[in-house]
């Protein structure tokens, strides 16, 4: 089939121009005007909007990545490092962050448990914080009294401004005391060091210990200052 | 420094012609869907109007219509108004579709061959009080131009601009010798050319 325009203006020996375009589209105009069905121009305005996606081409990556961003979050999120069991002044269950400051009254005390590793209990206006150096759990008592039951073979210290005392699986009193710090061997080996050579001193029962920070720790029978049975017991409800 | 060109005058329908150049290129630039929109409100009853005279009306001529509408979105920077008015494009643009389709049928048979008898007055769906009054002056020139040719011109070149046929074709269907036709097309141009420079100046 012939596919030429029949309208073209050299096949009539006419020059291409504007004018003969403007002539011919007058023989358009002379048609009828027409009204196309009305749904016409709805498709076509359809037709030329870009397609709307799928609500799960949207949805579901980014309940994926919201996911992915929780998920992030909960697995890097700082545990607590500890958790108060009880306290006098109401706030059991409370978490405990690495390096957070703990403090009881002069007359209250609170229990806290640091995972399956030890258990304290602080009292008579405490104030500690607990870190974790590698493998090491580290207290730093600046005043108060603090005992602690620490599970075997976990490398656990507590430190004072007079010394530090390292327990190898062992419970303990350590009361710090103006001039001189008490520490009660309750049952266990203890390492004692400082500004003095360190010692380290076993009991299966009650043994005390008194450091002032500069000459050897002196030590003798168990008095079980500031500490009884009934701490004990509290202490071992705890784990 | 050579003077400033004077703008060309355009026979003008008074509905579009003007704005249709603007609504073409905030179609081109902006992906505007309000142009376009109007630009169809403006141009389809024209362009639908050709599309049934040439394919017949009903689906062919609605196909016609939106190929040629998605084409304007497309392609709306394809228009250059240096080249030609908005209308005339739009004209040229619809006509070559509907050709494409009688093509694809194989057949150029014409739709509405009575028309062809005489330029009668046009039976719009809109009736002419929907119309302004420069659309309507627009259409009584148009009737006025064509009726000022000489039916045989008028009628071989409404048969090549609707039907499509060649000059050979339109010979042995009116049993006129082809170089009779190719006269006849040509005055009948040059005919409607002269008419439309006389309303330009008017």
């Amino acid at each position: 089939m012939n596919t030429e325009d029949p309208f073209d203006p050299k096949s009539m020996d006419l020059d291409p121009s504007r004018e003969f375009d403007e002539a011919a589209a007058l023989l358009a105009q002379s048609v009828p005007l027409r009204r196309p069905p009305p749904g016409l121009k709805a498709r076509l305005m359809t037709e030329i909007r870009p397609a709307a996606l799928p609500w799960r081409f949207w949805t579901v990556p980014a309940l994926a990545f919201a996911s992915i961003l929780i998920f992030a979050y909960v697995a890097h999120r700082p545990a607590p490092l500890a958790v108060v069991v009880s306290s006098s002044a109401g706030v059991a269950g409370a978490p405990i962050a690495a390096g957070q400051v703990i403090t009881t009254p002069a007359d209250g005390e609170s229990v806290v448990r640091i995972g399956k590793d030890a258990v304290l209990k602080l009292s008579h206006g405490a104030e500690a914080t607990i870190v974790r150096n590698g493998k090491t759990l580290e207290v730093r008592l600046k005043s108060g009294w603090l005992l602690s039951s620490v599970r075997h073979g976990q490398d656990y210290r507590v430190v004072t401004a007079r010394g530090e005392v390292a327990a190898l699986g062992t419970e303990f009193f350590v009361r710090v005391h103006p001039g001189k710090d008490y520490v009660c061997i309750c049952k266990g080996r203890l390492r004692l060091s400082g500004a003095f050579p360190s010692a380290e001193i076993a009991s299966e029962a009650h043994y005390d210990v008194w450091m002032d920070g500069s000459s050897r720790p002196a030590h003798g029978a168990g008095s079980m200052e500031g500490h009884g049975d009934e701490d004990w017991k509290e202490v071992r409800r705890a784990w | 420094m050579s003077p400033p060109k004077e703008p060309q005058r355009q026979y003008d329908d008074g509905s579009w012609e003007s704005e249709g150049a603007e609504l073409l290129s905030r179609v081109a630039r902006h992906k505007d869907e309000a142009a376009f929109s109007r630009l169809y409100d403006l141009s389809v009853p024209l362009l639908f109007g050709l599309a049934c005279r040439m394919v017949g009306p009903g689906v062919d001529a609605e196909d016609v219509l939106q190929e040629v509408m998605l084409q304007v979105w497309n392609r709306a920077a394809a228009f250059d108004p240096d080249k030609g008015s908005a209308r005339v494009w739009l004209v040229v643009l619809t006509r070559s579709r509907c050709l494409d389709k009688l093509r694809r049928r194989g057949t150029r048979r014409s739709h509405e061959v009575a028309g062809l008898d005489g330029v009668a007055e046009p039976q719009d769906d809109e009736p002419s009080a929907s119309q302004t009054l420069e659309q309507a002056e627009a259409r009584a020139m148009v009737r006025k131009a064509l009726a000022a040719l000489p039916d045989e011109q008028r009628r071989t070149l409404e048969i090549a601009y609707f039907e499509g046929l060649t000059q050979s074709e339109i010979a042995e269907r009116t049993g006129e010798a082809l170089g009779t036709v190719k006269t006849r097309m040509r005055l009948g141009m040059m005919k409607l050319m002269e008419s439309l420079k006389s309303f330009q100046q008017s």
